[in-house]
């Protein structure tokens, strides 16, 4: 598959993706007048607010109409104004992005170390404890849903050890607890696929020819090892930063953390669909941008599955190779 | 088959491993901020607060300045239940449909503008024009200014309950309504000083509002020198904010921290001393079972209403629901209670037969009805499981079923039978009219339950155009005698009260029945 081929397959995923979530917000049960005077304070609001607010927001038309005037504005930059707010959304939505983007980076990097560590434990120390405490804790990680994580730093690292703050501020210094509770999942993940794929390549051919010519066992697992788990691993990561964007609204809002996530929390309970359809949008582009980027990386790092003329007979050969390695071992 | 021995270079990759382990964990906790937590000074008081304010409307977002302080209005409720006249001096019935507003001498928008009698007329004309909900409770009501200080309010029809309106937070802040109407934008109104509040918005972003003393206030000089309303979405980090010192008084806490804060000495639960917010249980008359009138009496009678207030909801946090209102209203009445005993019979003498399992049925047919809940409301759950439990050996089989909006669900769907609802029955200043006419009235807007009966609705209209507040208040009991004891048309299953988690040094604050925060805790400390 070509680049060309990647960003139209790109382009098809987000128009599918944009009609299904559209829909989804238009079955969903309720009246969005409701939600948005709820979301001004008005918790039990009179029924001519409500009649009121529905004509300002112009729920009269018909549903494809409406998508498709969203569409063209937001090919255009513009992503209407908010129900709630009734400022411009991208306004809004640009001005959280940043503190987003410190939350979402560090919370890749903090799994990347941890899962790493984790995994050449386990790697070096197959079946002894440290690699029964690496996977214990890979499988704590995994089974704790990242909120009650968040809940439990906040009451034990800030509450009762006085560090941090309940009420982060966005900054790279207040980033630490909130990316903690983000990343613990995917950190449990990726030590696990490394871990499995470093084990995989120690038994390979070329793992055990460096080994009978003498190098340590760090030098097999670090050189031979990390390189070639390299590929799943890239393409785990890139599902990971999906889902880290996924599971972001619920910790920005424990934490109080600036960003798209939690303003997309607040226009999911005021039902403020304009500011939902450009997270989704924004979701869905981020998701196929780094799939795309994964994709490309690994073809790039990884000859074996490069496109190349007569590229379906070489990578079956390719394969066959690779099982060949696998039976040797 | 022999284990191999670990050797000494073996076991010095492990310390290394583990080493890097360690490394990556410390470099981890090097960025934790060793910041100080957010200041706590007497000068200033904190609240986390889950809604956030977009702007200082006094149309779109016109609740919150009475209550948080930078805001007034015209009258106030008072703890009672009664209402007593706050930016007015007097207020005066000239007639049914005339009233006479006279206001104190001295009082300034922060803009510098004096608010006298021609202001004021301004601005009731500016809300019944673009306030919804003004407008529908004084149709084609006017204002003209009388004097330098006083203003004539004409409304259409006669209007009991001006004082009450005039008091209620969510009808009409008292605004310079020239300046809004100058105003380009909503963002200009942070500028254009439109309020006459204590305390001064200085600041309004999407994280935190912060406000300064009004120096020029007319009022009672104020505790603190600044308030910073901090928007905190989760309920739980709202209370970890009040325990970390970020906050001084966290709004609208979840109602377990009564349970979780106790004995703690960092933070504390405080609830108003009388519950004031109702929580109904709508009837469906329009379904079979629930438009029998022995089903509906038997399940009023069934509900024990007093253990739901002091074992099912977290202690402290409601009321027993002894009626339709809450029982410190002068024209309440304790006329719901619990008597199985009584429900029982009810329950035979309309045919509903118990057979061998203790399920009762007539004609073949099983009581069995379903309650709605929401999910918005996490007490609700509790409440429909004690109802669930406390039916059941009546031989009424309850089925819990969760919507997600409870007001969408009992419009379009059919097959319900009672649905738990958290719509009061009197509006934040203790008026019954305005809930009386969307929900009892027959056809009330929220009268989701199908209530059709000629003679609510005459005593309604009464209730709206009385003047003399004992006939009113007679009238009103005898509502409550038909909605509750005669009909069963609704029953009541608690009154929550006003709660606020506050912090060691607000521990002296004692929280109001009405929803006036700022006011109340810059006076009380």
């Amino acid at each position: 598959m070509t680049v060309i081929q990647a960003v139209l397959r790109g382009i098809l995923t987000l128009f599918v993706a944009s009609v299904f979530i559209w829909s989804l917000v238009l079955l969903a049960p309720g009246d969005p007048a409701d939600r948005v005077l709820n979301a001004r304070g008005i918790l039990e609001p009179h029924p001519s607010q409500v009649t009121q607010v529905r004509e300002e927001l112009g729920l009269a038309g018909q549903p494809h109409e409406r998508y498709l005037e969203w569409v063209g504005s937001a090919v255009r930059g513009n992503f209407g104004a908010s129900w709630v707010t009734g400022r411009p959304v991208a306004e809004e939505f640009f001005q959280r992005l940043p503190a987003s983007a410190r939350l979402t980076v560090a919370a890749i990097v903090i799994p990347l170390v941890f899962a790493l560590a984790l995994a050449l434990l386990s790697a070096l120390f197959r079946d002894r404890w440290p690699d029964a405490v690496s996977r214990g804790v890979s499988v704590l990680l995994n089974v704790v849903p990242s909120f009650i994580i968040g809940v439990a730093l906040l009451d034990i690292v800030v509450v009762r050890l006085g560090q941090g703050q309940v009420m982060a501020d966005g900054t790279w210094g207040t980033v630490l607890l909130p990316a903690l509770a983000l990343s613990a999942g995917p950190a449990a993940v990726w030590s696990r696929i490394l871990r499995a794929s470093l084990l995989e390549a120690n038994g390979s051919a070329f793992v055990r020819l460096s080994r009978a010519r003498g190098a340590t066992r760090l030098r097999q697992v670090v050189s031979h090892g990390i390189r070639n788990a390299l590929t799943p691993f890239l393409t785990v990561i890139g599902v990971g930063v999906a889902g880290l964007l996924g599971g972001a609204p619920i910790i920005e809002s424990v934490f109080s953390w600036p960003g798209v996530g939690l303003y997309t929390v607040e226009a999911i309970v005021a039902r403020d669909l304009p500011v939902i359809q450009t997270f989704v949008l924004f979701a869905a582009i981020l998701f196929i941008g780094v799939s795309i980027l994964v994709d490309l990386l690994v073809r790039r790092i990884d000859p074996r599955v490069a496109p190349s003329r007569g590229g379906m007979q070489r990578r079956r050969a390719v394969l066959r190779q690779l099982d060949e390695n696998r039976g040797v071992r | 088959m022999t284990q191999k021995r670990p050797s000494s270079r073996t076991a010095r990759v492990e310390v290394a491993g583990l080493a890097l382990v360690a490394a990556a964990a410390l470099s981890a906790c090097g960025l934790v901020s060793t910041e100080p937590a957010g200041g706590e000074t007497d000068d200033v008081l904190e609240i986390a607060s889950p809604t956030v304010i977009n702007s200082l409307d006094p149309v779109e977002d016109g609740s919150w300045p009475s209550q948080l302080g930078y805001g007034e209005l015209l009258m106030r409720a008072n703890d009672d239940g009664t209402v007593e006249p706050w930016l007015l001096q007097d207020l005066n019935k000239l007639s049914d449909t005339k009233w006479k507003l006279e206001l104190r001498p001295g009082i300034k928008f922060h803009n510098g503008d004096e608010l006298d009698a021609s202001a004021l007329a301004d601005a009731l004309n500016h809300h019944l024009k673009e306030s919804a909900a003004f407008k529908a409770m004084l149709p084609g009501a006017k204002a003209e200014a009388d004097g330098d200080l006083s203003v004539e309010l004409l409304t259409r029809n006669p209007v009991s309950d001006i004082p009450e309106l005039l008091a209620d937070p969510y009808m009409f802040p008292v605004y310079d309504s020239s300046a809004v109407e100058d105003s380009d934008d909503k963002d200009d109104l942070l500028s254009a000083g439109i309020y006459t509040g204590p305390y001064i918005v200085k600041k309004l972003g999407n994280r935190e509002m912060s406000l300064k003393k009004n120096p020029s206030h007319w009022g009672p000089e104020r505790r603190t020198k600044s308030v910073i309303i901090k928007f905190i979405k989760d309920e739980q980090a709202r209370v970890f904010a009040v325990q970390n010192g970020e906050a001084d008084i966290a709004r609208i806490p979840p109602t377990e921290a009564a349970r979780t804060l106790r004995g703690r000495s960092d933070a504390f639960f405080k609830a108003a001393d009388h519950g004031t917010l109702m929580t109904r249980l709508v009837m469906n008359l329009r379904e079979d079972l629930t438009s029998d009138k022995q089903v509906r009496k038997a399940i009023s009678l069934g509900i024990n209403y007093s253990e739901i207030a002091s074992s099912v909801v977290e202690k402290g946090t409601y009321d027993e629901a002894q009626g339709m209102y809450p029982t410190m209203l002068p024209f309440a009445l304790k006329n719901q209670r619990t008597n199985r005993g009584l429900a029982e019979r009810v329950l035979d003498d309309g045919g509903w037969k118990k057979d061998q399992t203790g399920a009762r049925k007539k004609d073949g047919k099983e009581l069995e009805i379903s309650l709605l809940t929401y999910p918005l409301q996490p007490d609700y759950a509790q409440m429909a499981v004690a109802i669930q439990s406390q039916l059941k050996p009546l031989g009424i089989r309850v089925t819990i079923r969760q919507v997600d909006d409870i007001k969408a669900a009992m419009q379009t769907q059919d097959d319900w039978n009672l649905a738990i609802w958290g719509e009061g029955t009197v509006n934040y200043s203790f008026d019954p009219n305005p809930r009386l006419r969307i929900h009892e009235l027959s056809d009330g807007e929220y009268n989701y339950g199908g209530i059709n009966d000629a003679r609510l609705d005459k005593l309604i209209n009464e209730v709206a155009r009385e003047g003399n507040e004992s006939i009113r208040h007679e009238t009103l009991k005898r509502i409550q005698q038909i909605v509750i004891e005669e009909e069963a048309y609704e029953a009541f299953v608690g009154v929550k009260k006003w709660n606020y988690i506050v912090s060691a040094a607000w521990k002296d604050f004692r929280p109001t029945t009405n929803a006036l925060l700022v006011e109340t805790a810059t006076r009380s400390l």
